[in-house]
């Protein structure tokens, strides 16, 4: 994927979330965003993913410009597969029609063809069993594959994943980063908020450091992860990496 | 150590050995004898001679009263579910004067006695407006009464579906109309049908106000039957009576429905 952000800027009240952000990249396939909590990591994934309208600034994704403007957002966003850090099911529908419902309705998908596609996913990342039950009767690990199933289904450009392990409870985190990392190698291209660096170095191609608004290092995972050039970033892994 | 038969063990307690069901049936029992014995007291010391032969003759004229109530109170949850609705989702509208113009309507509605919003409306606007029948007027009131407590229910209801849905449909581009269609109302359906049947057992008995503007329902029927035989405890009793035949049945309904759907999500 491509993506080219200039001079972004976002701002909740007083509070400057962005500080001209600016981003370029070619042939990215998994771009992983990493910073202290609170430095602005998710409304940048925010941004990109078109839920958040920045105040200023330009988003190019694929080649196409794409304007801060909650209609055309919305066009943007179907080609979007968002997951979230708390699963974000439909309490009152099962996991079939969790993924059905965004196929017909908004994709104007035939209920036969939609019903196949989800059938399919659910197979494939063995949630067969738990086709008709409600998220309530279900793991968080299984909600968050669902999640990542309804993600997919749609054929997404890309997929934004907002940490999506840290909701879960330690035992699922393996079978979610499992699910990750598969659709990783079949070339599913991913930007991704998370605090696994583990799994962040393992996945990524690209990363940046994000604190404050600002992007303070940038590079190839193993740039960032083993030789950080900016103390804070350096700081950070030693906490971080500590236990 | 506590007697065992009137307790139920608290959280963490040991099962006494007494079976839940004679526990409550003993406890059911004595409530009824009690409740039985403290009426019988009343009465007996009231030197009061029943005289049901002249109520009974008017039997037709209750019966037509609860036939009534019943159909104004009806009519009148219709009405004031979409009224409610109305307001209740105009108080989230991004559209401020209709979203002030229903916090208005909450308010007042919610901060006046019904008899009074019954007097002005009858002799005030309804007068304005040119409608004269008593009854469209009586459904109209209670529908507007009602609607202010329903369209509390309907927005907190609504308030209720956690914000991390809607910012979940909004990501899969679903539109603002698509997320109240298909993610918010059938939550919301289900998680007011109890509050919204305990609504129809309070509109049911605050119908009765209706008989100060001669709406011929049941509290005015008993009114008039007590009025034509001098008879007052026979003619309020059944009074009492035929309003619980009502209310009561609902209740149990609210009672299993919020059992039904108190699933977690």
């Amino acid at each position: 994927m491509q993506i080219d952000i200039q001079g972004l800027n976002k701002s909740f009240g007083e509070h400057h979330v962005l500080r001209d952000v600016s981003l370029r990249l070619d042939n990215c396939h998994s771009l992983v965003i990493v910073g202290p909590s609170g430095g602005g990591k998710t409304t940048l994934l925010r941004v990109i993913a078109g839920l958040e309208q920045a105040d200023s600034g330009r988003l190019v994704v694929n080649g196409r410009e794409i304007a801060f403007d909650e209609a055309q957002l919305r066009e943007y966003r179907k080609h979007v597969g968002m997951v979230f850090q708390a699963y974000n099911l439909f309490p009152h529908l099962t996991a079939l029609e969790n993924i059905t419902l965004p196929l017909e309705k908004v994709h104007g998908r035939p209920a036969a063809e939609a019903r196949d596609t989800a059938m399919a996913l659910l197979d494939r990342f063995q949630l067969a069993d738990h086709v008709h039950k409600k998220p309530a009767q279900l793991s968080g690990g299984q909600k968050q594959r669902i999640a990542l199933s309804r993600a997919i289904a749609i054929a997404p450009e890309f997929l934004v994943l907002d940490e999506p392990t840290s909701a879960l409870d330690p035992e699922f985190t393996a079978e979610v980063l499992d699910m990750i990392e598969e659709l990783r190698e079949e070339d599913k291209h991913l930007i991704l908020v998370t605090h696994e660096m583990g799994f962040a170095r393992h996945v990524s191609d690209y990363v940046i450091f994000i604190d404050d608004g600002v992007v303070i290092e940038e590079g190839p995972p193993q740039q960032i992860f083993d030789n950080p050039r900016h103390p804070k970033v350096r700081t950070f892994f030693d906490r971080v990496l500590k236990y | 150590m506590k007697p065992h038969v009137f307790f139920e063990p608290a959280r963490g307690e040991a099962e006494t050995g007494l079976s839940p069901e004679i526990r409550h049936g003993v406890n059911i029992v004595i409530v009824a004898v009690l409740l039985a014995a403290l009426f019988w007291f009343a009465f007996s010391r009231l030197n009061y001679t029943f005289n049901w032969a002249s109520v009974w003759r008017y039997r037709g004229n209750l019966v037509r009263g609860f036939g009534m109530t019943i159909v104004i109170s009806f009519f009148a949850l219709l009405l004031s579910i979409l009224v409610g609705t109305f307001f209740g989702l105009g108080q989230r509208s991004t559209f401020l004067p209709l979203r002030y113009l229903s916090r208005a309507y909450v308010e007042v509605i919610r901060g006046t006695p019904l008899l009074v919003q019954i007097l002005i409306f009858f002799y005030v606007v309804a007068n304005a407006f040119g409608i004269g029948n008593r009854y469209t007027v009586g459904i109209i009131i209670m529908s507007m009464f009602s609607g202010a407590y329903v369209s509390e229910i309907i927005r907190s209801g609504v308030e209720g579906v956690a914000q991390s849905q809607l910012e979940s449909a909004r990501s899969l581009g679903f539109t603002t109309l698509q997320t109240y269609r298909f993610i918010i109302m059938p939550q919301v359906i289900t998680r007011i049908l109890p509050p919204l049947t305990g609504q129809f057992a309070s509109l049911i008995k605050d119908s009765s106000l209706l008989s100060i503007i001669a709406v011929n329902e049941f509290t005015q029927m008993a009114r008039e039957v007590n009025a034509n035989t001098f008879s007052t405890l026979e003619s309020y009793i059944p009074l009492a009576v035929g309003y619980l035949l009502l209310t009561l049945p609902i209740s149990i309904l609210t009672k299993g429905l919020e059992r039904k759907y108190a699933y977690a999500d």
